[in-house]
């Protein structure tokens, strides 16, 4: 048979043609969003794409949800893509202040109305949804929510037959115990992360001051020149200056104090929830000893035992560039309904991915740590009954917290006043309520006084 | 105009254009954004010199300044010493002169975000120096500016020194040997032939000092993040803390303006020595 050149061409164009009009129109079909992740280790990573990523996309077959790893430099990567128009469908910000400056420039898509079509504004904490909320619409949801607290070695204590300290007074002792011993009662640095400074500053007002007045300085009734404030950052000073490694504080990497910590050189460190990860981790912890954790004990009768602070630590809000807001949506409010993925999730990926909504015990999977499992269930009970300590990265607005950050390292070791720093920090605070910068925080119960 | 001319300039448009638009507009942009409230997102709010009035307020600015003239100082002084040093010892010994060249050159070729680890391991509290010496280098306010300034000299002075010894190279022979024949001896010899040679690229490399020293960021950013206590902070820093942690922009964009004048200043030295006839 004798094919003109004619003839194959135009079967070849009309090839094509089809070839090319059927890829489109299945192509078309596919939802495709993005999800700009920071830092995930790739164990991490595994076990985010087969425990949420995988299942979601096989079981919705018009969307494609793929992960992109961005760092340290999501911030700034977010900021140009948002501002140039584009940026990731669904966007995790490092909490709600972070995101209220996104909505501040119409830059996302409340979220109210898929939240309640699922059942979601019942599900999750009400803290949680109010923290997101900007003129009352939720803007942002927490993709996990943290608590800071204590690691301590549990061998190291058994040995020694220390208790855990739930008080200021019994914490006192037992550091001067473990002092009396050649060990430094807590490691801790902030070489690899400045803002653990903020974090400790969460937790010496939190834990003295006592939350109640805390939320009455970010509701205003309160000024952080009073008394109480002005203590608790002296003890603070006091405690890092005859209990912390004080000296190596500004040298010293995350795996630095936990590896302290696990070859008893060191016998506790405060931390986030985040470290959970850590514990599980060679680098960090090198040793067979046990690790445990503790709330942090209550630093005077303002505070009640076991109290945490807690703030979240990602939230998820939908782009409004995005080209498939409802997709990016489907995915936020499908991972809330999916209780046993989420306790999946709290063994394979522990600390690193607490959705703030209460887990029936059933849904935790066997072989999860029972430390962490109490960890969860002390941090659901108090975002439950709203006895709750306030970290700054959550309920403090973005420019007071820089300041905390960056000024809490000279009140400890001893370059500001405390009563200088609360007082420049309170004029900061006052003004950013002024400007109208404040992340809401949620009514509490005020008991008489 | 020569056509032979108006076709030169042809060839300089393609470059021109670019620094046009990655360098020129930029840099308008900055100083019209440094008079203006914004948070990095939405429509810019003009407020006058209020951003500069605020950060000619703020304690942490003085410090960052202090502390830029300090690292310019330090800058000016210990690495173009060892430089003309390093190259004149170069340049008068025997062996193996091109191998040390590549040697002191290969720090500067290094990715500074790895060389800044390293040079944070080799500071380290328990595994380092710090273990050995009891010194906490990077941890104390008193000293870190200087161990930070110390790490980008290591990578910093060899590149100079390499730079030194080209333009030893112009020198002609013969100065030294009718140095020599008048008895002059090594001190001497670099004081008033040497010097003298180089010094339109010496003074180049002053000014370059000047500008970069008031533009240095990564090794800061790796070893301190600023710390502690603003100890390290620098005008850099300062300016990525608060476009990216705090969304003040329009202040990040005022210390972008003056990190410029500081760079300017050393500019307008440069050109007022060539007005009075100094070839540089």
């Amino acid at each position: 048979m004798k094919i003109s050149i004619k003839k194959l061409f135009v079967v070849t164009i009309v090839l094509i043609l089809g070839l090319t009009t059927f890829s489109t129109v299945s192509l078309g079909q596919t939802k495709n969003i993005s999800w700009w992740y920071w830092n995930i280790s790739p164990d991490n990573l595994e076990a985010l794409k087969s425990t949420v990523v995988k299942p979601f996309n096989d079981s919705h077959p018009n969307i494609n949800l793929s992960v992109e790893v961005k760092g340290d430099k999501l911030r700034q990567l977010l900021r140009n893509a948002v501002l140039a128009g584009g940026g990731p469908d669904i966007i995790m910000s490092p909490g709600p202040s972070f995101a209220q400056k996104y909505v501040a420039q119409d830059a996302l898509l409340p979220l109210g109305g898929y939240l309640e079509e699922e059942g979601l504004d019942k599900k999750i904490f009400p803290w949680a949804l109010d923290v997101g909320r900007v003129k009352g619409e939720v803007y942002s949801i927490p993709g996990t929510y943290e608590s800071m607290g204590i690691f301590y070695n549990k061998s190291l204590f058994k040995d020694k037959g220390w208790e855990i300290p739930t008080n200021e007074e019994e914490f006192e002792k037992l550091c001067e115990k473990i002092n009396s011993e050649g060990i430094t009662p807590i490691a801790l640095g902030n070489s690899d992360w400045k803002f653990i400074n903020e974090q400790i500053f969460s937790v010496y007002l939190n834990q003295y001051a006592g939350p109640e007045n805390v939320y009455k300085v970010l509701k205003d009734m309160k000024s952080l020149e009073d008394k109480v404030f002005v203590d608790s950052m002296k003890y603070l000073k006091e405690n890092f200056q005859n209990y912390w490694s004080s000296s190596n504080y500004n040298t010293l990497g995350n795996a630095d104090y936990m590896t302290l910590v696990s070859t008893r050189r060191a016998a506790m460190t405060i931390s986030g929830s985040w470290a959970f990860q850590w514990v599980n981790n060679d680098a960090f912890w090198p040793t067979e000893d046990k690790w445990g954790w503790m709330p942090f004990p209550a630093l005077s009768e303002n505070t009640s035992y076991p109290t945490v602070s807690i703030g979240i630590g990602k939230a998820f809000s939908v782009n409004k560039n995005s080209k498939h807001p409802d997709a990016a949506a489907e995915f936020i409010t499908w991972l809330y309904s999916q209780e046993k993925k989420i306790g999946q999730l709290a063994k394979k990926m522990p600390g690193a991915f607490i959705l703030p909504i209460e887990l029936p015990d059933e849904v935790y999977p066997s072989g999860i740590d029972p430390a962490y499992e109490k960890h969860l269930k002390i941090i659901a009970q108090a975002s439950n009954s709203g006895n709750y300590g306030y970290t700054d990265w959550t309920f403090w607005p973005t420019s007071t917290q820089r300041y905390i950050i960056d000024e809490t390292g000279r009140v400890m070791n001893g370059r500001t006043k405390p009563q200088t720093f609360l007082a420049e920090l309170q004029k900061k605070l006052e003004k950013d309520m002024e400007e109208g910068l404040m992340p809401p925080v949620p009514n509490r119960e005020i008991s008489n006084e | 105009m020569t056509k032979g001319k108006k076709f030169g300039y042809f060839f300089i448009l393609p470059a021109l254009l670019i620094n046009f638009f990655v360098i020129l507009g930029p840099g308008i942009a900055n100083f019209l954004l440094s008079f203006t409230k914004w948070s990095g997102l939405g429509m810019p709010q003009f407020v006058g010199i209020h951003n500069f009035l605020v950060l000619f307020s703020d304690k942490v600015f003085w410090i960052a300044v202090k502390n830029n003239l300090i690292w310019t100082g330090v800058f000016l002084i210990v690495p173009i010493a060892m430089a003309l040093l390093g190259a004149h010892l170069l340049k008068h010994g025997q062996l193996g002169e091109k191998f040390l060249r590549t040697i002191y050159f290969l720090p500067r070729t290094l990715p500074i975000v790895i060389v800044a680890r390293i040079w944070q391991f080799i500071y380290h509290p328990l595994n380092g120096l710090g273990a050995i010496t009891g010194i906490s280098f990077l941890g104390n306010p008193d000293i870190a500016l200087y161990f930070v300034a110390l790490a980008n000299i290591w990578a910093w002075w060899g590149f100079l020194c390499v730079v030194f010894y080209s333009a030893m190279q112009e020198i002609s022979p013969s100065l030294y040997e009718v140095a020599e024949l008048n008895g002059a001896n090594q001190w001497q010899e670099f004081i008033h032939v040497t010097l003298p040679g180089i010094m339109s690229t010496f003074v180049f490399m002053i000014i370059m000092t000047i500008i970069w020293s008031f533009l240095v960021f990564d090794w800061v950013w790796v070893l301190t993040q600023g710390g502690p206590g603003h100890a390290t902070e620098l005008l850099a820093t300062l300016l990525y803390k608060k476009a990216f942690y705090t969304f003040n922009a329009g202040q990040a964009a005022a210390i972008g303006v003056v990190i410029s004048i500081f760079g300017s200043l050393s500019i307008i030295i440069l050109f007022l020595l060539r007005r009075r006839g100094w070839e540089v």
